[in-house]
């Protein structure tokens, strides 16, 4: 499947675990373990993926080319000799990521024109 | 698969309990993924081991049921569903060409085998219908994937409708005396209007082919394999509305060759599609 040949709308909206590794690829390839670590990293530990839903949405990632595979090695921060496969966004991936994040946005501009957030998000809801 | 740095025999063990469990899955997700789990859970238990201790490994395996058991279901979901896609892929080619050959009944001119044929045909050709949504629904886009939805579920109606004709002139006899060529004209279009749907959504899927271009080669075929027997089927509709239910004998030769067209283009549409199921499906 390539992008040519897909509709990215079709994607949308993405389930929280799909949109959290794709965010957690954005800056970078990572393996299993360092996407784990970064996705509840960034959610402050509200989304805890074990290992079953994290492989069970890589493989579907990777059927839909939102994400490749790019090499197995050896993480040099880790303490550890374990060859690792790494993953990366596609260039679909990093499409619906921005559509995805985009549409998020929207979402939050309206809920803050009903008054519900802050003008700003440093200080939380009001 | 347990790594040999791992000593500590808490962490061991239940990468080994684990990995066990990983026999859950099924066997394809488990050979493609199983190990990285594996690695993934043991980092997961060393570093609960290290920031909270035994207390951190109990936790982690409360949420790592939870998971193993979500997980476990939606693989075996998404196996199933595969499964049966591919089965109907690979069956969608030739559900065409018999489709092509229970849809010559129809020009036998007796009801007896051409209602029956009709029938058989208009299902044959929903399963192919289906077989082309699984397979090239994507690449069609929005509007051919509907169409191809359309002509199956447009089948399956236009079957209800008869059912429902049949049993009115059962119930009662007075439609029928009261209005019975309209009724006889009725049922036959009913009758023999289920494959007409299907091919109506084949040929529209066909018109979006040649722009989005799904199939590997041959992208105006759906169109020539769809588009003979709607057409014949609109003419005969039209022309028993206006003439009273009277049966069009002068036309009868060219609606034949029309019939031959539509059977010759969905065979050959058929064995393309089965041939290039094949061949992808050993390349894959």
């Amino acid at each position: 499947m390539t992008e040519a040949l897909q509709n990215p709308e079709e994607f949308l909206p993405l389930t929280p675990a799909v949109f959290n590794i794709l965010l957690a690829l954005a800056d970078g390839e990572k393996h299993g373990y360092g996407i784990m670590l970064e996705v509840e990293a960034n959610t402050k530990g509200q989304v805890l993926m074990g290992p079953g839903t994290l492989y069970g949405s890589i493989k579907r990632m990777l059927q839909a080319d939102l994400i490749e595979e790019s090499d197995e090695r050896v993480d040099p921060d880790m303490d550890d000799p374990r060859r690792r496969a790494y993953y990366r966004l596609t260039r679909l991936g990093r499409r619906i990521l921005r559509m995805e994040a985009e549409r998020l946005a929207s979402q939050v501009q309206i809920a803050r024109t009903k008054n519900i957030l802050a003008t700003d998000f440093s200080g939380g809801a009001t | 698969m347990i790594s040999q740095r791992v000593k500590l025999p808490i962490v061991a063990l239940s990468v080994r309990v684990y990995q066990a469990l990983l026999v859950a899955y099924p066997t394809k997700f488990q050979q493609e993924y199983g190990s990285d789990m594996v690695d993934v859970f043991q980092d997961c238990c060393l570093r609960a081991l290290r920031q909270s201790g035994a207390n951190g490994i109990v936790k982690l395996w409360a949420v790592t049921l939870l998971d193993l058991i979500q997980s476990m279901v939606s693989e075996h979901m998404h196996k199933e569903t595969d499964m049966s896609k591919s089965q109907l892929i690979r069956f969608s080619g030739w559900a065409l060409i018999l489709g092509s050959f229970a849809f010559v009944t129809i020009m036998s001119g007796t009801d007896t085998l051409a209602f029956p044929g009709s029938v058989i045909s208009a299902i044959l050709l929903a399963v192919g219908l289906s077989g082309l949504r699984a397979r090239y629904g994507e690449r069609a886009g929005g509007f051919g994937r509907n169409m191809l939805t359309a002509g199956v579920i447009g089948m399956i109606l236009f079957y209800l409708a008869l059912v429902l004709l049949i049993v009115a002139v059962f119930v009662l006899p007075g439609i029928r005396s009261q209005a019975e060529s309209l009724v006889r004209s009725g049922l036959w279009l009913l009758m023999f209007g289920g494959p007409a749907v299907v091919l109506l959504g084949l040929t529209l899927f066909g018109l979006t082919a040649l722009r989005s271009r799904p199939m590997s080669r041959l992208n105006w075929l759906p169109v020539v394999a769809g588009i003979w027997y709607p057409l014949v089927y609109l003419f005969l509709a039209a022309y028993l509305y206006t003439h009273n239910g009277a049966y069009p004998h002068k036309y009868h030769n060219g609606m034949q060759m029309m019939f031959l067209m539509q059977f010759f283009a969905l065979c050959v549409f058929g064995a393309v599609v089965a041939a290039d199921t094949s061949q992808e499906m050993t390349a894959t």
